[in-house]
Order: C-alpha cells, then structure tokens, then sequence
C-alpha cells in the first residue's frame, strides 16, 4: 500500500472538516476523491501535499510517516507533483522555464533538465510551445504544461486539484482522456479531486466519496454507481429516483418491499425487518411504453423477457418534458395502489406531454438502499 | 409627458452647460495659475509693464548660470530615485510582515502605515534634525561626543529619512498585490522542491514586480517633488533641492521669476515622467495572478514575528522616533546642555496659548483657513464628481484629464503659478490683483485639496449604478434633487471624510502657505517654519505636537461621525 490515512482528522477552528479519516490507496492507483463542495476533499488534498497538519491520526507514504499531530514533512522533500484548479503556471516564465523549474531546484546538469523537459513535453504534446509565455497558450495548453510541470520531476504521486474545472465541456471531455493518458504514461500514483461525478465515474480506478468530513463509501466506479450503500451516495453517483418502501418480509435469496401498496420481490439477503429503505431505480433504467389500454403489455416492452416475475411495470402520465439530444428527460407520474409517485425516466423516443404509458423496469436494476424517508430528503436538499 | 420628452431632449445641451460651472473652477484653480507659471519660460517679459509677448530662451539659459540650479536638480534626481529604491526595500519588509503576520498584526501594521502617510513631511523632517544635529536629543540622551551624529547630515542620511517617509506609497501599491497572488503559486514552487528564499526570488517578486515599480515610481515623484523635506532639512544640511530653489527663487532677494519658471518646467515634466511610469506600470500588470481559490486556510503558515519585528522597528523609525524627539525638544527648556529632572518645561506649549500670541493666532487663522476649505472641497468635489460620473460631456472629460494631471503637480509648483496668475499686471484694470490676500491663499489650498477630492467622490460614486441616477431623471427629477436625494446619501460617508481629510491636510499645508501668506498673517506652517528657520526649535516643535494633537482630534471625529452615518444608515452606504 502506498498512501495510507489512518484516523486523520482534521478542523479549523471549531469547525471539523475531516473527521476519522482512513483510506488504503494502492501504488498505481488512479483515486478519485469526489464530494460536494465543502466535503473535505481539498484539504485531505492538502493533508497529502503538505499544506495541511493533522490534529488525528497518521499518514504514511511508502511506509514513512509524512503527518501527524504536531509533526509534518513539508511539500518541499515529498516529491509529490500537483496540478493546480486554474494551473498555477508562473506568467513570468516560458513554458520551458515553467517546466525546468523544479529540476532546476534539484541542480540537475543543464543537459538533462533539457532532455527531461523535451521527454515531458512531448508526452503532453507541447514540444513545440516550449519556448512560448504562459498568456499565449490556450486552457487545454496551459492544463497541459500544468502536467508536465508536475511530471517532469518524476513524483511518486500526482495530485490534481478539480484540473478540468476551468475547462469548458468540450474540452473537459477531451482533457479527460489526455490525463488518462498522461499520468498512465507516467506510472505514478494519482490522487484527483473532483465535484463531478462523470469525471470521477469515467477516469478513476478506485472513488472514495466524502461527505461532510467523511468517508462516506469507497470502491470502484461501477460499485459505487450499482451499489450505492447510502441514499446521498445514490443521489451523488448520477441521477436517481430514490423512493421509500417498507420491508415485508425478507429470507437468505429474497426481500419482499412494499411501495406505496405496490409488492415487489427483489434479490437480496435477509435484512433488518423495522429500519427503513430506499427504493433506488435510476432513470435510465426505467422504459416507457405507450399506453393503449387492451394489450398485455409484457409482450410488447420486451419480446425476450419471458416471465412477468423479472419485470415491474405501472401506468402513468408525462407531465414534463425536457429535450437533451440523445435523449429526452421525463417525468412521469404513476398511479400505486395507496397514492402516485413521480419518477425520472430517460428515453430515447419522444412522447407528448399528457399520454398515458407504461413505465417498466427488470427486477436487476431495483437496489435497496439503507436509509430512510428522513434522510433522503435530507440529501436531496443538501444537493440541490 | 411632453414636458418629460422635452426636458429630455434639450438634456445633452444642459449637461455640457452645467459643466462650465466646473471649468471656470478648474480655470481659476488649476489651468489659469499653471499656464501662467509656464508662460514665464518661454514668455519672460509677459508679466511686465507693458506686456511683451515676444519669445525668449533666456530664462532656461539663465537657468544654470547660478549652479545651485543645476545641483539642486541632480541632487534631487539622485535623493529621489535613492530615497524610491531603499523606500521599496523598506516597503516590502513591511508589506510582507502585513500580508503574513495574521489578521490582527494586518490592521496595527496598516494604522501605523497611514499614520506615517498622514505625517506632515517637514514635521518629520524637523524630528530628525533635532534628534540628530549637533547637541541635539540623541547627543544628549546618549552623552555622544561632538561629531557622530554629523553622517546624518548627508545625502545619504536625506536618503534614509524620505525612504522612510515614502515607505507608504509603495506599502500602498505592494500589500494588495502581494494578496492577490494566488497562493497556489507559491505551492507549485513548494511542491517542486524550492525553499522559501529561491521561491521568493523566482517567483514571488518577478510576479510582484510590476506593482513594485509602480510603487517605486512613486516614491520617486514624491520625494523629487517634497517640499516639506526641502524646506525642513536643506537649510540645515546644505543641500540644495528642486522645490527649495523654486521657493528661494520667489522668496528670497532679488526674486528670480524666470528661475522659478523654469525649475517649476523641469520638475512637472521629470514628476509627470515618473507619474507617466507608474500609470504604466500598472497597465502592464497583466499577470493574471488572482486565484480563484478561498485564501483562507489553505495552507498552514507560521507568522514570523522576527519579520513583524523589523516592520514595527521601520515604522518606528518612520514616525514615532522624529516624532518622538519633536515631543521631547517640545519639553525642553531652551539652551539645555544636558538632559536631567531640571531641564523639562511646558512654558513653551504655554506661551503657544498667551492671548495675541503669534502661535495661537496663527493656528486660529489656520483653523478658519482649514474649516473654509474643507467646507469647499466637500461641496464642490461632490457636485463636480456628480458631473463626471452621471452627466458625461466632452468638457467633463477634459476637467477629469486635467484633475488627474493636477494630481501630478506638486504644491510647490501650484503655489508659485498662482503668484504668476494673480499679481500679473492684466488684473489690474479688472481690480483682480488678489496676491497677498486670504482669498489667493484659500484659493491656493483649495486647488491642492479638490482634485484629491474629486478622484475620492468618483471612486465612490463608481459603486453607485448610473441607473439610479437615470431612475430619478426619468421621473423628472433635476440635477440638484438627485445629488441631494440620491447621490449624496449613497456616498455621504465618503463626504464627509473628504471634509475632514482636507481639514487636517490644509492643518499641515507647507508650499502654499509659505509662498502666498498675506503679509503680517502667517499661517500655522509658515510660523512653525519661521521658528525653526530662526533656531527657536523648542517653540517650533511645541506648535508641531499642538497641531499634530488637534489633527489627530480632527481624525478622530471624522472617523466617529462617519461611523454614526453608517450605523444610522444602517449600511446603505456603498463605501
């Protein structure tokens, strides 16, 4: 392991920003650190740059203890490289002086820091704005140099501090794939930092999520996305309709669930009967159908699902509409035995406002999620 | 409605009259006096009787025929730009001990700073010759033998007092710079190895530079231009300066109009040229060194107290050591040779108060002279700020011009324009000849304080929308309704510390005060000057403290009466 936080924590004043932290993160890694502002994430950042002391805990690189209460090794000796939010390049200094600095503060003979920045810049593809200022490159040139700058003293680990947010879209999107790129090219370790979680879904290898000064679940992208283990890691990882339900009964393989009147036996192990439980069913999981009132509907959906046990299905109303290109966004309200609910659905076909459908989903893509009405209002104001 | 139409279209019309009202002003004021005093360089018989217009290059030539001229002007070329580069060593010592040294340590160092800024040149000047001249306070406390103190009396020692005095203007330009770099700037440096001392000369000053030139320029401006600094230390140190031999060259026997002229020339074009240098430098800042980042509490920093330290020993040295002294030789009886229980006494504070006593008239005198001032400045910087702010015209546009140039001509310079302008022989038919009268030395003061006051009303009213304004025209409103309903309730703050900042600045007035006094009725500078200038350094420094006592006074009244509009307000002001 080569970062390891162990019970890190970490306040201002009275106010605590990082509470019990404690994170494995392997060499090689590519980590994204994802939370909303305010989470914490920058200054677990700046706990591993050294910017930051701890008031708890530990951090060890490699072994070595780099924090801890009243102890600090300072940025100066950890050879960590950083990519800064709006690139911190120096507007004095040339690209090529930008990328020499830190080999020049390393006294390394001029050929080599001339060979080195040559070997950086080429990776980022910059050779030929070495000799360029900082205001004559574009923000996806700058990000790069900002790269290469942080690379080219060979760091053991690379931060990046929200690199993309300066960006607009379409170049986001496109520096995603160059920092892939880049920092596998460069084998180091990478700590990102980002609000977003497309960037944190689409780059990472490993996502811890923070909440409010805590860890609030880690694993892998599709883990977290598939297997929220909490409502605000729901809502956070992409759009979601997270809906209460009442646990009926549950054995070793099933869970019976009770929505608003409408049973539905998911797959699960056995759980605790009387704590509450969120319905998560993403919007792009739910398939609407138009409505015609006389045929059997599971034919039509789907002619490969076989049986109506793999299926759940209501009729409701659109009654909003929102055009996104691919797709269109609606939301639908359907009818449940004991009231109605309204429910996100993404679909490529287009359907009038007021029609009646059916909205459908296959039992696979039902999670239950601990938690209950409470707090998952509770997280969808805190995220808007 | 068609009332409204109307009004609205005969408006342009009204707006480009309304200005001419301030032109005259700036006329009268400004214009007219420097015209006249330039006039005298290529026009040196345009004053005589009967006028002469022909062109001559005599007066120039004549310049350098007395040497002092010449020395005068190298000496202050070279005290200038050595006052600017040790000024801006100073500077950034305590710009950094303000940026670094936490909130508390910020707003102590930034008082001191203004203290400093608001300290009268000559005042200071006069704190350090009697702390430093032979026998003087330091000889006295310190029992030093004859002699040591005599470096100080020296270019270099010259240099040493106005850096200080200019630690300001750089102070200034410096500490908000040094807050906008971001500090991931410094972190990027951190991270790639460098220490603090190869961060700072990489990084932090080549990314400051900009504001430091501009703050350099400055400096050199003020002290090529200082007069108080001249008319303080240059008769006691013999060395002749630029604002000194304008003054001697009006004052002394025989007067030398054409030398003054030209002095007064070659001192607007080298202060323009170092103002014209600054404006630059400030343009050229184009490093976009903001961060987007929160500041605060980004990074852990350790508040070097050694470097507080060496600011407060700085500004000690700037303020509180001269001023210091001035107390001291205040309470000094008068031909003390050593300091003991026995040598202190208040009689020359008391003699300061003797009913018909010159020091009590005079600071009367000056007191009328500062209340009447700034009474004006407040009136008119209000209503000719309104005009340039909300009533755009191509005059408007031109007086702004000339405000911000007037910014760049010393007192001395205005002073001397105006013994041209208003004793110039065309006046007479007119019965205009106002020299020597109260009227031409409040009109004197009033054309140093106003464009100050202008520039202070405009960087307020830029806060207020140009759509409130509009608002009130829409609706009818006139000119005066909406400066007294609308404009002046948004920016009465800063009114009413542009009143007392003109009070306290006219308290001090060196240049126009000595140059334009009425015969018989010195005011309060001009008598400090003449006691010192006549040994007497005891009373001179006791008339320094009163008049340093009841600025302070003055400040502070001002600071409570805009707190009350603020509080009573309750912060609908803009400043």
């Amino acid at each position: 392991m080569l970062i390891e936080f162990r019970g890190v924590s970490k306040s201002y004043g009275d106010k605590e920003v990082l509470q019990n932290i404690t994170l494995n993160i392997p060499s090689g890694a590519f980590l994204a650190l994802l939370g909303p502002s305010g989470c914490g994430k920058t200054t677990l950042l700046s706990i591993l740059a050294g910017f930051q002391d701890i008031q708890a805990g530990e951090l060890r690189v490699a072994g070595e203890v780099w924090a801890r209460p009243g102890y600090i090794v300072p940025p100066e000796v950890r050879n960590v490289g950083m990519v800064f939010q709006d690139f911190a390049l120096w507007p004095h200094m040339s690209v090529f002086e930008n990328v020499a600095f830190g080999l020049k503060v390393k006294r390394l003979p001029r050929q080599q820091i001339v060979d080195r920045v040559e070997e950086v810049l080429s990776l980022v593809r910059m050779q030929e704005y070495r000799h360029a200022m900082v205001h004559q490159l574009s923000g996806g040139q700058k990000q790069r140099i900002a790269i290469a700058r942080a690379l080219a003293p060979n760091p053991q680990i690379l931060l990046m501090d929200e690199p993309l947010s300066s960006l607009d879209t379409k170049l986001r999107e496109q520096m995603r794939w160059e920092i892939l790129e880049f920092s596998s090219a460069a084998k180091t370790t990478t700590i990102y930092v980002t609000h977003d979680q497309i960037e944190a879904l689409s780059m990472a290898s490993h996502i811890v999520l923070l909440n409010a000064g805590k860890v609030e679940q880690t694993g892998s992208p599709q883990g977290l996305y598939t297997q929220p283990s909490t409502a605000f890691a729901a809502h956070f990882m992409g759009a979601a309709n997270v809906l209460p339900v009442q646990v009926v009964r549950s054995d070793h393989s099933s869970i019976m669930v009770d929505w608003k009147g409408y049973q539905m036996l998911l797959d699960g192990k056995k759980v605790v009967q009387r704590m509450p439980y969120l319905l998560l069913l993403r919007p792009h999981h739910l398939h609407l159908h138009t409505y015609d009132g006389t045929v059997e509907w599971k034919d039509r959906f789907h002619p490969s699902l076989s049986s109506g046990d793999h299926i759940f299905s209501w009729t409701g109303v659109i009654m909003q509409r929102a055009y996104h290109g691919a797709q269109w966004l609606y939301k639908v309200e359907i009818l449940l035995p004991h009231g109605k609910e309204i429910l996100e659905v993404w679909q490529s076909e287009a359907y009038p406002i007021k029609s009646k459908v059916w909205v459908w989903t296959e039992k696979k893509s039902c999670t239950l999620v601990a938690g209950g009405e409470s707090e998952q209002s509770r997280y969808q104001k805190k995220l808007g | 409605m068609t009332t409204l139409r109307n009004k609205q279209k005969w408006r342009p019309f009204f707006s480009g009259l309304g200005s001419l009202p301030g032109l005259l002003i700036f006329f009268l004021l400004i214009l007219y006096p420097l015209a006249a005093l330039l006039l005298q360089v290529g026009f040196p018989n345009v004053f005589n009787t009967p006028i002469s217009w022909k062109p001559s290059w005599q007066p120039l030539q004549q310049l350098f025929a007395n040497p002092l001229n010449g020395q005068a002007i190298v000496n202050s070329l070279i005290l200038g730009a050595g006052s600017a580069i040790l000024a801006t060593f100073l500077a950034t010592l305590v710009a950094f001990a303000r940026v670094r040294g936490g909130k508390k340590m910020g707003k102590i160092l930034d008082t001191a700073v203004w203290i400093v800024f608001f300290a009268p040149s000559y005042v200071i000047a006069q704190g350090w010759v009697s702390l430093m001249q032979e026998g003087g306070i330091l000889s006295e406390l310190l029992n030093l033998p004859n002699g040591l103190t005599q470096w100080f009396f020296s270019k270099e020692g010259l240099v040493v007092v106005m850096a200080l005095r200019y630690i300001p203007f750089i102070y200034f330009a410096l500490v908000p710079s040094i807050q906008n770099i971001g500090l991931e700037y410094e972190q990027a440096g951190r991270l790639l190895g460098a220490n603090a001392g190869y961060r700072l000369r990489r990084i932090t000053l080549p990314l400051l530079l900009p504001a430091l030139l501009a703050g350099a320029s400055l400096a050199f401006a003020e002290g090529f231009g200082d007069f108080g600094m001249a008319a303080a230390i240059t008769p006691q140190m013999h060395i002749p300066l630029i604002t000194y031999q304008i003054y001697a060259s009006l004052d002394q026997t025989p007067v030398n109009y054409p030398s003054a002229a030209s002095l007064s020339l070659i001192l607007i074009v080298i202060m323009g040229l170092a103002f014209y240098l600054q404006f630059h430098f400030l343009k050229t800042r184009s490093f976009a060194t903001i961060s987007t980042h929160s500041k605060e509490q980004t990074e852990i920093r350790n508040h070097h107290r050694g470097f507080s330290l060496v600011a407060f020993f700085i500004l000690f040295l700037a303020f509180f050591l001269p001023i210091g002294s001035t107390i001291i030789q205040s309470l000094l009886k008068n031909y003390v040779t050593h300091l003991d229980a026995h040598s202190w006494t208040l009689v020359h504070y008391k003699s300061l108060f003797k009913p018909g006593g010159s020091g009590l008239q005079a600071l009367l005198r000056t007191l009328v002279y500062a209340l009447t001032n700034a009474f004006l400045t407040m009136i008119l910087g209000l209503f000719l700020a309104y005009q340039m702010m909300f009533r755009r015209s191509k005059i408007n546009q031109f007086i702004n011009l000339l405000m911000i140039a007037t910014i760049a001509v010393p007192g001395i310079v205005l002073a001397a324009g105006f013994i041209f302008a208003y004793n110039a022989t065309w006046l007479i038919p007119l019965h205009f000849v106002i020299y020597g009268t109260p009227i031409c030395l409040g009109m004197a003061y009033l054309a140093g304080s106003l464009p100050y006051a202008v520039r202070l009303q405009i960087g307020s009213m830029q806060q207020v929308s140009g759509n409130l304004a509009t608002a009130a025209f829409s609706l009818g409103a006139s000119n005066l309704r909406v400066i007294a309903q609308i404009v002046m309730p948004l920016v009465r703050t800063t009114t009413v510390s542009t009143f007392f900042m003109t009070m306290t600045g006219t308290m001090f007035e060196l240049p126009a005060s000595s140059l334009l006094y009425p015969p018989g009725s010195p005011p309060f500078p001009e008598t400090i000057q003449q006691k010192f200038n006549a040994f007497e350094f005891a009373r001179g420094s006791a008339m320094s403290i009163l008049g340093l006592i009841i600025v302070l006074l003055l400040y502070m009244l001002g600071r409570w009466v805009e707190s009350m509009l603020l509080r009573s307000s309750n912060s609908v002001g803009v400043e």
